[in-house]
This record gives structure tokens, C-alpha cells and sequence, in this order.
């Protein structure tokens, strides 16, 4: 299923076919998130998509209705133009080359959004480049065409002609090729649906759907797909036997072996294109193998009898609702061998809560209250699995969480292995029932290296899969330290390679600012404590120092801003 | 064929093995010999494909600088710190220069490669990320086939490990060009292999260190899971180890992400990107999307059926010049155009009667007296029986590709008016008479006209241009009282025609120093005359400030017979014209 977001988004995604996608558009990227987040939580594995054009060829278009407003006179809107393909026109005071920029915002909202997807769908592999470029998400990728939909026509010019395909483009985009085509003295057509241009009324326009859109087709032998960043029509006209001058950045070189390309911003690039174009035919498409259905999730390197049990260890107190929710969640893991030990540390009843997941959860009742830590404890002597899992009774596992570690893991006994982790941010809406107020996708959507372990790691919890025997060797949690987490990983990395499974399959729950122990205590003195008591360094100066800044940084810092969402709304129910 | 120059381009070329492929493969630093070769190809009208290895440069100052920058910090962790300076630019190298001069951009990369791009119909890149690296150094985009050659690698029984192992797979650097990779693996908890061509041990790293061509390779192939590629610029080896199912790292500047699926990419920002795309790669096995299989040459539209194509009519007028004529009716004769005629006029020299009869598909009209060049050409255009015109003086020369690729254009596009590009050839006379070639220039006659630039001037060289007989008789022939005569018709018909451009060295004109009329002549006047004279504008005060500046730059070129173009690429020795 394709979820699309934004007008071109959703005109694109109809012409993917039966896809495991989202398809968004820049400005869009928030509705886009929240999907995202939605699919993780079904465990579904998916395809996300950012319809991202070239920025600068996006200003072009941008300015060229201005320059063409303010100047009148042919040769000095050609003089500004070739200021604006040179960087150096002068917008407000400023080059057009330091004009374009995304707002800090919609960067991390969407850089956050790529790192929730399993892999990234693009048009061209240009588009990639500029993505990765933009964003500094490299996501795995694979590469999609989509063709639109033409009359059956062929191309039988009697004089030369040339088409500007614009039936979804901004009139900004339309006026810049429009410009570039004025001294050209064929036959020239533009199809978008905005009727004539306002800069060139002279210039034939025609709607798209218009009855005659065939006959005007087949009077011309090239076509100027004016798409930015979609190189399906340069495709579906190449196809058909026409020349095809194209924007390079809409990556029709990738697809068609003779396109002429064309640099945007440049109208005098294209006029040498559009030349060539006349000339020859495009060529035909090269065959493609279109991307899977959906990103495929790895496969067990053993066969499915023979995959180890894992227990996962849940402490719980007085929670009675989010420890039933976070055992539905755990109903839909789709690792086949795995135990839930939940133990009770002493809180209100919750055998009716585990009842029902039975076939995989057992409880154990502790008589007296002891505390978080402890309470781990006393599960991980219950569990009896090869593998073993930690996780609060508020956080969540996404269903194909265990798979992907698992999966990861037996490649070679790994003895620990961790994903990426979500911060799902709570709130209490104005009845007091708590709902999601925001997201944050890329603080623990990282891995470490054992140096960088020695001062801080950024690694959750929940996110960390271990060998049993890992205990043996190293030791268990301590249950002296709130710090805990953190701690059993200074131990874990500097003695275990770091595996690391770069899927977002878990999720870390914020409870408003007050009521989340770890965001609100302060934990200076304790981080003091591990690191100089604990875990000492000797000879490595730069560790100390950068410890030393670590400790100035929690002091300073002040309490229940630990973490920022990259992304907040009013709260609302999950 | 394949032809290759330098080292790195004769083993990619090897690597492509018997593959059926038309291309000049080149280092950056043989350029100007692949350049010969693309310009031998040209003159036979092949399709070829030209392919650059261009370094990515950053990555490649990187790689040769680390080795050093770990040599001069004892603390491991100091060691880190410097590389990751070195890679965001801001080590101090020198009194005053920071590590981001490293990889500056180097200007002479850009005006060799713009020349060369020229040539060929179309280039190889090994990815569409070496693609993009390759588009700013171009003047406009060149169209583009990708194609990899993947290494061989060792065939070996892979064992399911007893701890995590990498190799890292650097068979054609020397142990010191990958001392970054080696560094940034330092803290990994398993067993690092470093295959390198010496297998000298680094001081700086605990890897284990292995020359390609030990038997040691093999064993450390068949217990690891994870493959570290270090070339920055080549996908071969991912793609070589995906197909052998191992998980594989390799810089995003391979372009390994677009045939290799599930490969984690890293970048230089700093050390952490290869440390953590280890512990991915370690337990993620790639697997192979596919890979191109470029055409065995560029791809060019096919002719229209013999049966209808035009005859086309190329006028030559000649003054004593007859070893030079017989080369240019040689170059007709190698036409795959397939329905031609050549009118010569001899302009009242020595009788060419011989030579001409040598070429059936030519005649000749001897005039009484001389009456020079001009009028010369406006007796063979009155004469011709064809329906398309091509003037080409005695001395240039044709590809053979020419007339068909400039004819199927108008044909397919029902333009009046088509031209190729032109490659200049500086030649020196010797004192026997004969004429060497001393350099080329292709950037200059490269471009397609609009009706406002021709108002200036054309970019279009006279003997690229083929018109239709109508346009003659519309806007009438070449004037006879101009010797900017190229350019006076350029003008004409740009204001009036659309012109079809077949964006590829089709023609020579070739520039002979003081023994050429138009290096010598001062041609200042003449084009005051055209522009104020001939075409006069009107309300266009732009276009008159731009005329002022071209009779500038004009009146600023060499007097006295030097090269008006000079050659950009330089020949050393010069090479003697070929026989005929």
C-alpha cells in the first residue's frame, strides 16, 4: 500500500502500482513522519520516498516569473538570466547561489522520516545524491521508474516543433523553458493546464486533457519533459520515438541512452540541448529491474527449527495498562522462539494482564517492593533463553524487532547485537489521558565504537540484544546505579565487537517533562561515580578532558531537556 | 576496441576482457594521449565511448596523507583527533594552510577534461555518482553509459567463523595508502585483514597485514564475514564480493549502492563512519541488483531507407593546392552518406583535372582567370545538382560520419539548416612544404547559435553546416564582398531557420599559422561593416554594447599570423600529416 503525501506526491504514487511505500513531498514531511512511526509499529516493512528536486534548479523556477516581471526588455532578462545560471544574479541583496536554503526544521524532519523507513525509493540515482548530499541520510536504496500514461502517438513532424511537457508544473517552471525557447523559430507548444502564458501570450498553450492533445503530439519531433526531478515522461517519450532534451537533474540520462540533458538554470544549456534534440531520437529506454514489492526483511541464517529461544525481561509496577499494551505489541514479533518473563515487583495484580499471552508470558510475583534494578535481576535468573531482552513496561518493540537482530546476529554468534530506538514523547491532553505530543528519530538511531563507549553511548536500552553467556564473562547489570543501561554497555563494548542493526524496531516513551525518572534526575554525581570509580582510564588525556566536558554538559543542562522531539503536535490517543 | 592510457585505465580495460566495446579509457594524467586516440577515432567517424578514471579527490588526499598525520601524534587517541581534522579540513598543514588545500579544486583538471568530454559520442562512468562528480568539469552534460569491471577475486570455501572477521580489501594500494582504514578499524573486536599489494605491516594499526599475492588472501577471504573495499571511485570489488553473498562496506563515492544491494556505504567525515558501517556490514549479507551491460558502441539514429535519401552537393574551390585537395576528395570519398556529388572550382590555377577524375562522384569547373575564394564559391553553388549544400575549403576535412549525421537530423527534424562541431587542427609548415600538426583545440567551434547570439557572433565553423537548397533561394547564397562570409550567412540564416545540432566532432578545419588568409587578414572592419552596415540593430542596447566588446576582443587577437585559436592541447613531437 502507497500512503502519498502532497498534491504531486499523490499524483506520483498513483503511477507506482502495488507498492510498500510513502511517497511525501518536502513540505509534507510531517504527515509523512507520522505514517512512518505508524508502519514501524505493524512492523511493516516499507519504502520511504522524498520527492526532492534540485534546489537549484527549484530557485530557478522560483525566480523566473520575477525576472520576467520586472524586466520587459528581451536582451536584459538574457543578461539576468545568465547572472542567475552563473550564481550571481542578485536577489534582495543577495546572490541567487546563497538565496536557496531549507529551513533547519524541515531538514531534520525529514532526515528523521528517512531513518524510520527501511529503505529509500528514489526516481534517480541523482536524486539520491542530492538527497544524501542535503540531508546526510544514507538509507539503502533502490531505484523506481514511473511511467505516465500517453496517447498512442508517434512523432511525424512536417516543420520542426518542439513540445514543452509541463502538465503538473509550476508556471515558474514553464516560464523558464518558455524563456529559453523565445528565439527558437519552429513551432513551439506548451502543455500544462494554465492556459495561456502570462509572459508569452504569443506562445501556443494547451491543456492537457484537450481532445486535439494527440494531433499536437504527433506535429513535433522533440519533447521537453520540463519535470525537475521525474524522468518518467523523458522515458515514456523516448520510448515512443521522439528527441528528448531533459533537465539533467530529472536523471533521464540514467534511464535513456541518447536524452540530450539540459543544465536547468541555464538557459542557454538548454538551448544547445534542445538543438541537439532535433536531430535525434532519444533512443530506447534501457530495460529495468524494478525494486521488490516491498524491502525485504533479512533472513536467519539457520533453518527455523533450529533458531534459538530469547527471553525478553519486563519489570513492571503498578502499570497495569501500558504492561498490557506493550505484551499485545509483543503478540506480534514475528521471531517464532521467544519467552516473556514479566516480574512483578511487588505492585497491584497483573495475572489477568499476562493471562491472556500465555503461549509466550509468564509472571513471577516478588513479595516485596525492591526497586527497578533489582527487579531485572530477579528476571534474568527466570529466563531461560539462549538470547536475552530488557524492556520497560511503558517502551515497545516493533513486530520485526527480534527478526532483525536475530537475523543479524547468528550471521556469525554475534554475543550482542542493537537497533535503533524511537522517541515516542507523552503528554496528557486536557481530559488528562496521556497521547502522543512528538517524535524523535535520530538521537538513538546511531551505533558507537569503544572509545566513544567510555563516555557516553548512544544506545537504548531496549534497543540492545545479548547472549546469555555475555553475563558470565563480563558481569550482570549493576543494581547499585541508575545509570545502569549505560554502564553494562562501558563493559559490553570495550569487550564485544559492536553489531549494529541500522532499523529503527524500537521505541522509548517520554512521559511529559516531570515524570520520567531518567529525564528528570539530575545524573551528574552518578556519571562522576562510574566514570572514576567504575571505569577509570589511565594514559588516555583526551578521555579525561572529554569526560570532564561531558560532566559540565549534564550540569548545566537543566532538567527535563534531556532530549528535544524533532517533531511535536498537540497530544493526541495512539 | 578498447584503447587505454596509463596504468589504472590498462587495468580496467583488462578487467573488461573480451567485452565487445568501442572505447578510449584514459588516467586523468594520460589525457592528452587519449586525446590523440579520440581524435584518430573521430577522423574515421567510429562511435566510441571515452572514459575518464578521475580521482575523487578528497578521498584520495585523505588516503595519502593519513599514513603521515599517524606518524606524527604518539597518543592513540590524539592519533583519531588528527585524522579527523585531517578529514574535515581544518588540520594544520604547513605555516599557513589547513588540510582542506589537500584536495582544492585543481583548475587544469577542468580545461583538459572539457576538451576531451568533446570527442567521444558518449562517456563511460563506472557509476552515476562518478557521474555527478564529472558533470561541473563538463561545459554541458555529455550524454553517458555506465559500466563496471569487476576484479577477481580469490574463489575460496568460506567457514563460518569462530569471531568476527573483516577483511579489508585494498589488493592495488601499498599498506600506507590505507593506514586511515586500517586506523579507523583499530577498536574493532575481532580480526582485521588488511590485504594491500606489499603486506607491509603499519605501525600504527593491530590489523593483520597481507600482500595480495600471498596464499595467507585466501584464508582470510574463507573466515570473514564482512568486506572493507577502499577504492574510492571503483564499485568493482562490491560488486565482486556481493556476488559472493559476504557483507560489504564501501565509500559512498564508489557508487556501490547502485548495483549492490544491502552494501553499507561510508563516508570520510570522519573515522566513526567506517568504524560503524563495520558493525553493520559484519552481519548484513549484500546481494547483487545487477549490473549494466553498456552497448558495444554509442548509440546513433539510423538513416532513413536509401531509396529517399537527397542528393547532397559539397562545393570545394581550390587555388595550387593540389596535394591538399586530393586529401579533402579522399575524405568525401569516405562518406557513408551514400548519395553525393563534389563540385570543385578551380579558381584559375594549376589544372586539377587529374586528381578530380580519380573521384567519380566529383567534377570539376575550371575557371578562365582567378577571381578568388568568393566568387570562386559562388560559381560552384550556382552549379550544383543537389537539394542539401556543404562548402568545405580544399584544405579541411570531413569525418565520414559528417554528411549522414547532418543530413539524418534534417531529415528526422524537417529543419532547413543542421551543423556539427568542429575540431581545430594547428598545423606548421616544414620546409619541404608539408605540413605537421602541432596541437588541437575542440572547445571553440562546439556550441549551436540562437538568433540574438548571431547578431554577435556564431560559434559554428563555416565547413560544419549544411544547408538545404531553398534556404538559398529564400535568403539568398554566400556574399562575394565579405571575407567574413561564414558568418554574414550565419547571421542570415539564424534570424530565420531553425538549426538542427548534432553535438559531436564531425568536421576538421585546420589552422595554418601565417600560411592562412584568415589568421592574417585584419577582419576588424569587415565586421564593423556587417554590424553596422549589413545588420544594424535597432532598440537593442545590449546587443550594440556586446558588439563593441567582440571588435574588442578581435582587435585584441594575434597579428601577424599566430594561431587565432590557440591550441589547447599542445603535441610533443609534433605529428606529420598521415599519407594519403
Amino acid at each position: 500500500m502507497i500512503s502519498a503525501f502532497g498534491p504531486h506526491a499523490e499524483r506520483y504514487a498513483s503511477g507506482l502500482g502495488d507498492m510498500s511505500a510513502i511517497v511525501a513531498e518536502p513540505d509534507f514531511t510531517p504527515s509523512a513522519y507520522r505514517e512512518a512511526v505508524r508502519r514501524r509499529e505493524r512492523g511493516e516493512p516499507f519504502y520511504g520516498m522524498l520527492l526532492y528536486d534540485d534546489p537549484r534548479a527549484a530557485l530557478a523556477a522560483l525566480v523566473a516569473p520575477q525576472i520576467l516581471d520586472k524586466i520587459p526588455h528581451h536582451d536584459y532578462r538574457l543578461h539576468a538570466f545568465r547572472d542567475l545560471a552563473k550564481d550571481q544574479l542578485t536577489i534582495d541583496g543577495r546572490t541567487s547561489g546563497q538565496v536557496w536554503s531549507l529551513p533547519p526544521m524541515a531538514l531534520t524532519v525529514a532526515s528523521d522520516y528517512l531513518r524510520l523507513c527501511d529503505a529509500m525509493l528514489v526516481r534517480s540515482y541523482a536524486e539520491y545524491d542530492r538527497i544524501s548530499a542535503a540531508f546526510a541520510v544514507a538509507r539503502p536504496v533502490e531505484r523506481i521508474l514511473a511511467e505516465p500514461h500517453l496517447p498512442n502517438v508517434q512523432p511525424a513532424p512536417q516543420r520542426p516543433g518542439v513540445i514543452v511537457w509541463a502538465p503538473h508544473e509550476t508556471l515558474g517552471t514553464v516560464a523558464m523553458l518558455a524563456f529559453g525557447l523565445t528565439e527558437f523559430l519552429g513551432d513551439v507548444t506548451v502543455v500544462w493546464p494554465g492556459g495561456a502564458l502570462p509572459h508569452f501570450p504569443a506562445m501556443r498553450s494547451v491543456a492537457p486533457d484537450d481532445p486535439g492533445l494527440a494531433a499536437v503530439l504527433a506535429s513535433a519531433g522533440v519533447i521537453v519533459p520540463a519535470s525537475l526531478g521525474d524522468p518518467g515522461a523523458a522515458v515514456a517519450f523516448a520510448r515512443r520515438g521522439y528527441g528528448v532534451a531533459a533537465p539533467v537533474t530529472s536523471g533521464a540520462t540514467e534511464f535513456v541512452p541518447a536524452v540530450a540533458p539540459f543544465d536547468f538554470g541555464s538557459s542557454d544549456s538548454f538551448v544547445q540541448a534542445l538543438a541537439q534534440a532535433f536531430g535525434r531520437r532519444a533512443g530506447t529506454p534501457y530495460a529495468l529491474q524494478a525494486p521488490p514489492r516491498a524491502p525485504e526483511l533479512p533472513a536467519y541464517p539457520v533453518p527455523p527449527a533450529e533458531l534459538p529461544l530469547v527471553s525478553i525481561v519486563i519489570p513492571t509496577y503498578n502499570r497495569r495498562d501500558e504492561l498490557a499494551r506493550v505484551l499485545a505489541l509483543l503478540s506480534r514479533q514475528t521471531y517464532p522462539n521467544f519467552e516473556v518473563v514479566v516480574v512483578n515487583d511487588a505492585g497491584e495484580a497483573v495475572d489477568d494482564v499476562v493471562a491472556p499471552h500465555e503461549s509466550f508470558a509468564r509472571l513471577h510475583v516478588r513479595e516485596k517492593n525492591g526497586g527497578v534494578f533489582s527487579t531485572t535481576m530477579v528476571g534474568l535468573e527466570l529466563a531461560r533463553g539462549a538470547y536475552v531482552q530488557i524492556l520497560a513496561d511503558d517502551d515497545a518493540l516493533y513486530p520485526d524487532h527480534l527478526q532483525r537482530l536475530m537475523a543479524a546476529m547468528l550471521v556469525q554468534n554475534a554475543a550482542a547485537a542493537h537497533s535503533n530506538t524511537l522517541i515516542r514523547y507523552l503528554e496528557r491532553d486536557a481530559a488528562g489521558a496521556w497521547g502522543t505530543s512528538g517524535f524523535n528519530a535520530c538521537i538513538f538511531t546511531r551505533t558507537t565504537y569503544p572509545t566513544e563507549a567510555l563516555i557516553s553511548t548512544p544506545i537504548s536500552g531496549q534497543g540492545l540484544l545479548v547472549r546469555a553467556d555475555v553475563f558470565a564473562e563480563i558481569g550482570k547489570y549493576r543494581e547499585d546505579t541508575i545509570l545502569a543501561d549505560q554502564e553494562f554497555q562501558f563493559r559490553l563494548w570495550n569487550h564485544y565487537p559492536l553489531v549494529w542493526v541500522d532499523h529503527i524496531t524500537s521505541e522509548w516513551r517520554v512521559r511529559g517533562a516531570s515524570e520520567n525518572i531518567s529525564t528528570s534526575v539530575n545524573t551528574g554525581p552518578e556519571m562522576e561515580r562510574i566514570f572514576n570509580e567504575m571505569h577509570p582510564v589511565v594514559n588516555r588525556p583526551l578521555i579525561v578532558e572529554q569526560r570532564t566536558a561531558t560532566l559540565a554538559n549534564v550540569k548545566n543542562r537543566p532538567a527535563g531537556t534531556t532530549f528535544v522531539p524533532t517533531i511535536s503536535f498537540p497530544p493526541s490517543a495512539s | 576496441m578498447i584503447s587505454t592510457f596509463g596504468a589504472r585505465a590498462e587495468e580496467f580495460g583488462h578487467r573488461l576482457g573480451g567485452r565487445d566495446l568501442d572505447a578510449v579509457i584514459t588516467d586523468f594524467a594520460q589525457i592528452s594521449l587519449a586525446m590523440v586516440e579520440a581524435i584518430r577515432r573521430r577522423e574515421q567517424g567510429q562511435s566510441f565511448y571515452g572514459m575518464v578514471l578521475l580521482e575523487e579527490p578528497r578521498t584520495n588526499a585523505i588516503m595519502a596523507a593519513a599514513a603521515d598525520v599517524l606518524s606524527q601524534v604518539s597518543d592513540p587517541d590524539e592519533k583519531r583527533v588528527s585524522l579527523d581534522q585531517l578529514t574535515d579540513g581544518r588540520l594544520k598543514i604547513g605555516i599557513d594552510q589547513t588540510s582542506s588545500a589537500l584536495w582544492a579544486e585543481d583548475e587544469s583538471v577542468g580545461r583538459a577534461l572539457r576538451e576531451f568530454v568533446l570527442l567521444p559520442d558518449a562517456m563511460l562512468v563506472r557509476s552515476f555518482t562518478e557521474y555527478a562528480r564529472l558533470l561541473p568539469l563538463c561545459l554541458r552534460p555529455p550524454r553517458v553509459e555506465p559500466v563496471v569491471a569487476e576484479p577477481v577475486v580469490p574463489e575460496v570455501m568460506r567457514v563460518v567463523p569462530s569471531r568476527p572477521s573483516i577483511v579489508v580489501w585494498a589488493p592495488d594500494w601499498r599498506s600506507r595508502a590505507i593506514a586511515y582504514h586500517a586506523y579507523a578499524l583499530i577498536e574493532f573486536h575481532g580480526d582485521v585483514t588488511c590485504v594491500t599489494a606489499d603486506g607491509i605491516a603499519l605501525e600504527s594499526s593491530t590489523a593483520k597485514f597481507v600482500a595480495a599475492a600471498d596464499g595467507a588472501v585466501a584464508e582470510a577471504l574463507a573466515a570473514a564475514t564482512c568486506i572493507v573495499c577502499v577504492e574510492p571511485e571503483d564499485p568493482g570489488a562490491a560488486i565482486a564480493f556481493a556476488r559472493r553473498g559476504y557483507g560489504v562496506v564501501a565509500p559512498l563515492t564508489s557508487g556501490a549502492h547502485e548495483y549492490v544491494r544491502d552494501v553499507v556505504t561510508y563516508d570520510f567525515a570522519n573515522t566513526r563512519r567506517l568504524q560503524i558501517a563495520a558493525s553493520t556490514g559484519i552481519v548484513q549479507p549484500a546481494s547483487l541488483r545487477g549490473v549494466p551491460e553498456p552497448p558495444p558502441r554509442p548509440y546513433r539514429p539510423a538513416l532513413p531507407e536509401p531509396a529517399g535519401l537527397p542528393l547532397v552537393s559539397v562545393v570545394t574551390p581550390t587555388y595550387n593546392r593540389r596535394r591538399d585537395l586530393e586529401r579533402m576528395l579522399g575524405c568525401i570519398a569516405r562518406q557513408t552518406y551514400p548519395n553525393l556529388e563534389a563540385v570543385v572550382v578551380n579558381d584559375g590555377g594549376e589544372s586539377v583535372d587529374d586528381i578530380v577524375a580519380r573521384f567519380p562522384f566529383a567534377r570539376v569547373i575550371n575557371l578562365e582567370q582567378n577571381v578568388g575564394v568568393l566568387r570562386a564559391v559562388g560559381a560552384g553553388v550556382g552549379a550544383v545538382r543537389g537539394s542539401y549544400i556543404q562548402l568545405n575549403a580544399d584544405d579541411d576535412w570531413l569525418q565520414p560520419d559528417h554528411i549522414e549525421a547532418l543530413v539524418g537530423a534534417m531529415l528526422r527534424s524537417g529543419a532547413a539548416v543542421a551543423h556539427g562541431n568542429s575540431l581545430i587542427r594547428h598545423q606548421e609548415r616544414e620546409p619541404d612544404g608539408s605540413f605537421t600538426t602541432v596541437g588541437f583545440s575542440a572547445a571553440v567551434f562546439n556550441e549551436t547559435t540562437t538568433p540574438t547570439t548571431a547578431l554577435m557572433s556564431t560559434p559554428i565553423a563555416g565547413n560544419s553546416m549544411i544547408v538545404r537548397r531553398d534556404v538559398i533561394d529564400e535568403i539568398g547564397s554566400w556574399r562575394e564582398d565579405t571575407m567574413l562570409h561564414d558568418q554574414e550567412f550565419h547571421m542570415r540564416a539564424a534570424a530565420r531557420y531553425v538549426f538542427a545540432y548534432v553535438d559531436r566532432m564531425t568536421s576538421e578545419f585546420r589552422s595554418r599559422g601565417k600560411h592562412q588568409y584568415s589568421n592574417t587578414a585584419d577582419s576588424v572592419p569587415e565586421l564593423r561593416r556587417i554590424y553596422d552596415e549589413l545588420f544594424p540593430v535597432t532598440g537593442r542596447p545590449y546587443i550594440a554594447a556586446w558588439r563593441a566588446d567582440t571588435l574588442e576582443r578581435v582587435a585584441a587577437r594575434p597579428k601577424g599570423g599566430g594561431h587565432v585559436f590557440p591550441p589547447t592541447l599542445v603535441l610533443q613531437p609534433p605529428i606529420k600529416e598521415p599519407p594519403l
